[in-house]
């Protein structure tokens, strides 16, 4: 999976599912965490998504602002595992 | 020693002098041998226990390291360290308690066995040497530091007493580097002390004195008006309190070249709960997230990944909120409290299901302080069982809705809540709680010297207790 | 190149310039506080703001000193200075005493009552030190009642002013916050604004029971200055007649005797006993005996030090109307009583019986030095 079909596959997921709303204009560099789009009952939805879609299991002590706040640093993350 | 005490300070300064001379492998010496006279200033027996507690975790994250996967010592060590928990939390609650009881049914005996002192800061070393053990189980950190730098960790005198809480994952990398205190470091350290002894002395402990003493016991003898204020100055005083305290060690830490995680941003400016528990107590809330709250709910979630599931919503933020409530204190009142902000943030939650999410921030700024108030309200109503008896939460309850005859709230209240929200204010909307350091020179040094004035005018002694007229 | 790697090993590592904002705090420290402390100073400030405290935790004491403060301060001199219990801040009204002497001796003495409810013999010794070595008056009156000596007594007050930094610093145990309270008014005012932080009811219920006091520290309370019949007060009795039953001379109390009769050679020092109403030495039946052993004493004592000791309560001095309860005297009684005093001890320093220091300033010759 490249990089960008992560970055779209998060986006749907979390426009659809976490933000409820299909047509949210959501960037790759938006911070939903500390944007309060994102919370930690989301955020495990996410993990869980990402463990079952992508097949790579983030840490719990991962699931911070420092390195899932964005689009990007998720994709970084995904991708450090994918290596 | 306070750490707010002028021999704290001098205790901090000689360490820190012998600290610059030495090279960075002695530093970490110095700093161990310097948390443990400091400990052992409060008690001996506090250090036996930190070190026997720093022998045992040490030897079972290397356990558990070697025996990969070491499930079976890592569930040793998170059964040993739970229990030694329990052990003093019980006995500082309980025996008490049992006590009071065995004699309350006529029987006397000699207590003096008995008494079992809860070690200050254990509550706090604990969850960090969890976390340390289970990260090394996750193959997250290797257990193979320098023993020192282990016990250091768990030791480091400016977070021992009461945190931050850190992590073995960001706080052990800085102890085998060279640790560099430039002229930045030094103004934001020094800032950060100051503002914690504005908060500290000046406010928090002014506010706290004013509260009656009647309000703890008789809480019916206050009009709804006056128990809302002092409930309020309540809250302001231990927010005050306990952000100030984390700001003084910061910055006393920042001296050290070690910088320690931030406790408190603004809670008092929550929209709601999930927000209120990423601003108060940080450290501990994304302790409790990153070890009791994600585990549980990945768990469910991978079962069942509906978002509606009820379970999924229920269940991890009350076995979140009464792991809190129950590490605070294993009294009825704190328990309650935990259940409380576990039900708040289950029924945040279940009222924005289905709804598109519109980020707090993004909402009108009426409902943005409509958030607000409701938000502190309802964690000043949970706080009030963590203050009070249960008995006594109940009646100052049922006060608040009955007592509303027109008395007005003592004006002290808020001359002392306002310099808390002056301070808050200016912090917020600079988006830096060392905003101060951005501005001019003379503003900053103007700034300095009131606050100055005003911690050492309020570091003087109070004032005696009055003198009641005798009658000759 | 080893200089290179200490560099590189160095923890502290400052670049100038360096510390600028505190040094300039520190400036502005300066003039802030000289700025504050002129402020506060000045008339404007006096009259828009409530007295200044040293926050002793003694009602009376923090509204008594500012205004003492403010008689010499108007007067340029205070030169009796009457101290005492509340036996004394109800029986002494210093402007009818003034009166009173400047009609036998043609002197005028600006008088201050410095009475304080419950100051034991312990406490206003310490006092009278304190308020001798501040304010040198003329003179010293130290009254008291026939059982102030009892061992009876709690010794509160006398922890009120040893605790006090300002009394502390006072009696030569130097803390910054008593060094502070005695040079800076600004810090007094801070202190009052404290005082009602921590305890808001404190100056408050002064008012509430509707006690003033002149600019001369007589307590002018409502109760007291509009005529007050006398009334029994069973608790107060039943108080003073346990003292009465089981008296004894405290030890410290008699430390304290000894003590302010040492500071005649500072001051003049007459010491009087206030009158009590005649039913309380009737309370018990050793109350008589009682009076006469303790008033015997302190003469003896008295009369080693060359101190006059004025005996009140053989005298049927003030109407039973001039009471207010057994131990403290109405507006009557202190008017009658301040006048009796006056003329007394302006005959004994017309007589010569009792010598005062010259008035600070007043060339001495030789000739009065002689005679």
């Amino acid at each position: 999976m490249t990089e960008n079909e992560i970055k779209e596959k998060l986006k749907t997921y979390i426009c659809i599912e976490i933000i409820k709303n299909k047509d949210y204009p959501l960037t790759d560099d938006e911070t939903m965490m500390s944007g309060g789009l994102v919370d930690s009952f989301s955020l495990v939805h996410i993990a869980v998504f990402i463990e079952k879609e992508i097949g790579v299991k983030i840490p719990d002590t991962d699931l911070s602002v420092e390195k899932m706040d964005t689009i990007n640093l998720m994709t970084e993350r995904i991708m450090q595992e994918l290596k | 020693m306070n750490v707010q005490s002028l021999e704290f300070f001098g205790f901090a300064a000689v360490v820190l002098a012998l600290y610059y001379v030495l090279p960075m492998k002695k530093q970490n010496y110095l700093l161990l041998i310097a948390s443990y006279v400091f400990y052992i200033t409060l008690s001996y027996y506090f250090a036996i226990i930190l070190l026997l507690m720093t022998l045992g975790n040490y030897l079972l994250g290397r356990k558990i390291e070697k025996e990969k996967p070491g499930r079976k010592w890592l569930l040793v060590g998170i059964g040993f360290n739970l229990m030694v928990f329990c052990f003093f939390k019980s006995a500082h609650f309980f025996v008490p308690e049992i006590l009071s009881f065995i004699s309350r049914l006529g029987l006397h005996i000699q207590t003096g066995s008995l008494k079992i002192i809860l070690p200050i800061g254990l509550s706090f070393y604990i969850l960090q040497a969890l976390s340390y053990l289970i990260d090394v189980y996750r193959e997250q950190i290797p257990a193979g530091n320098e023993p020192a730098n282990f016990a250091l960790y768990l030791a480091y005198f400016p977070k021992l007493t009461a945190g931050p809480i850190e992590r073995a994952q960001t706080f052990l990398p800085k102890l085998s580097k060279q640790r560099v205190v430039d002229n930045k470091l030094l103004s934001r350290s020094f800032t950060l002390i100051i503002i914690g002894l504005v908060r500290k002395i000046v406010i928090a402990d002014t506010l706290m004195q004013a509260v009656p003493a009647g309000l703890f016991k008789n809480p019916s003898d206050f009009s709804t008006m006056e128990l809302v204020a002092w409930v309020t100055a309540l809250l302001v005083g231990i927010y005050n309190d306990f952000c100030g305290y984390t700001n003084i060690v910061r910055g006393i830490s920042g001296f050290f070249g070690i910088e320690l995680s931030r406790n408190f941003n603004h809670p008092l400016f929550s929209r709601n709960f999930t927000e209120f528990w990423n601003r108060w107590h940080i450290t501990l809330s994304l302790w409790l997230r990153d070890y009791v709250y994600f585990p549980i709910s990945r768990a469910l979630v991978r079962r069942n990944p509906s978002r509606n599931n009820p379970v999924n919503i229920a269940l991890p933020p009350i076995v979140t909120m009464l792991a809190s409530g129950i590490w605070h204190s294993f009294s009825p009142g704190f328990i309650t409290w935990g259940a409380l902000m576990g039900l708040f943030l289950v029924a945040e939650r279940s009222l924005s299901l289905g709804r598109p999410l519109v980020p707090p921030g993004k909402k009108p700024p009426l409902r943005q302080f409509l958030g607000i108030i409701v938000t502190v309200s309802l964690a000043i109503t949970a706080g009030i069982f963590a203050f009070f008896t249960i008995p006594n939460a109940l009646q100052f309850l049922k006060s608040l809705f009955s007592n509303t005859a027109w008395v007005l709230p003592d004006s002290r209240v808020f001359l002392m809540i306002i310099p808390s929200l002056v301070v808050d204010i200016i912090q917020y909307r600079g988006k830096n709680e060392l905003v101060f350091l951005t501005y001019p020179l003379f503003i900053r040094a103007l700034l300095l010297t009131v606050a100055l004035t005003a911690i050492f005018l309020f570091s003087q002694g109070g004032i005696p207790a009055p003198f009641v007229y005798q009658g000759f | 190149m080893k200089n290179r790697s200490t560099e590189k090993e160095r923890t502290l590592k400052i670049r100038r310039p360096f510390g600028q904002t505190i040094l300039l705090a520190a400036i502005l420290l300066i003039i802030l506080l000289v700025l504050v402390e002129t402020a506060a100073r000045t008339d404007f400030v006096r009259d828009a703001l409530p007295a200044p405290s040293i926050a002793s935790g003694h009602k009376r004491l923090d509204i008594k000193l500012p205004l003492l403060d403010d008689l010499v301060r108007e007067e340029g001199r205070i030169d009796c200075i009457f101290l005492g219990g509340s036996d004394v801040n109800a029986s002494i009204n210093p402007d009818v005493f003034s009166r009173a002497y400047e009609k036998k001796t043609g002197e005028k003495l600006i008088c201050f009552n410095f009475g304080l409810d419950g100051f034991i013999p312990p406490a206003a010794a310490v006092m009278a030190k304190i308020l001798v070595e501040k304010y040198h008056p003329r003179l010293l009156v130290w009254g008291f009642s026939p059982t102030s000596f009892s061992d009876e007594f709690k010794r509160t007050t006398k922890e009120i002013v040893s605790r006090n930094p300002w009394c502390r610093y006072r009696l030569g145990d130097f803390n910054l916050e008593g060094w502070l309270t005695d040079y800076s008014r600004a810090y007094r005012y801070f202190l009052r604004f404290r005082t009602w932080l921590e305890r808001p009811g404190y100056f408050e219920k002064l008012s509430i029971r509707g006690e003033k006091t002149s600019k001369y520290g007589y307590h002018t309370a409502e109760r007291v200055k509009t005529f007050t019949r006398f009334k029994r007060d069973e608790e107060q009795e039943s108080r003073y007649r346990n003292i009465l039953s089981d008296f004894n001379m405290d030890n410290q109390a008699l430390a304290a005797l000894e003590k302010t009769l040492r500071l005649h050679s500072q001051t003049g020092i007459v010491l009087v006993d206030i009158p009590v109403h005649p039913r309380y030495l009737t309370l018990h039946e050793r109350g008589a005996d009682v009076y006469r052993k303790s008033a015997s004493y302190i003469k003896k004592r008295a009369g080693q030090y060359g101190v006059l000791f004025i005996s009140t309560n053989r005298f049927d001095l003030i109407p039973r109307s001039g009471f207010r309860n057994i131990s403290h005297m109405n507006t009557r009684g202190a008017r009658i009583f301040s006048r009796w005093l006056g003329r007394q001890i302006g005959r004994a320093v017309s007589k010569g019986f009792l010598a005062l220091p010259p008035r600070p300033g007043t060339v001495v010759s030789l000739a009065g030095v002689l005679k």
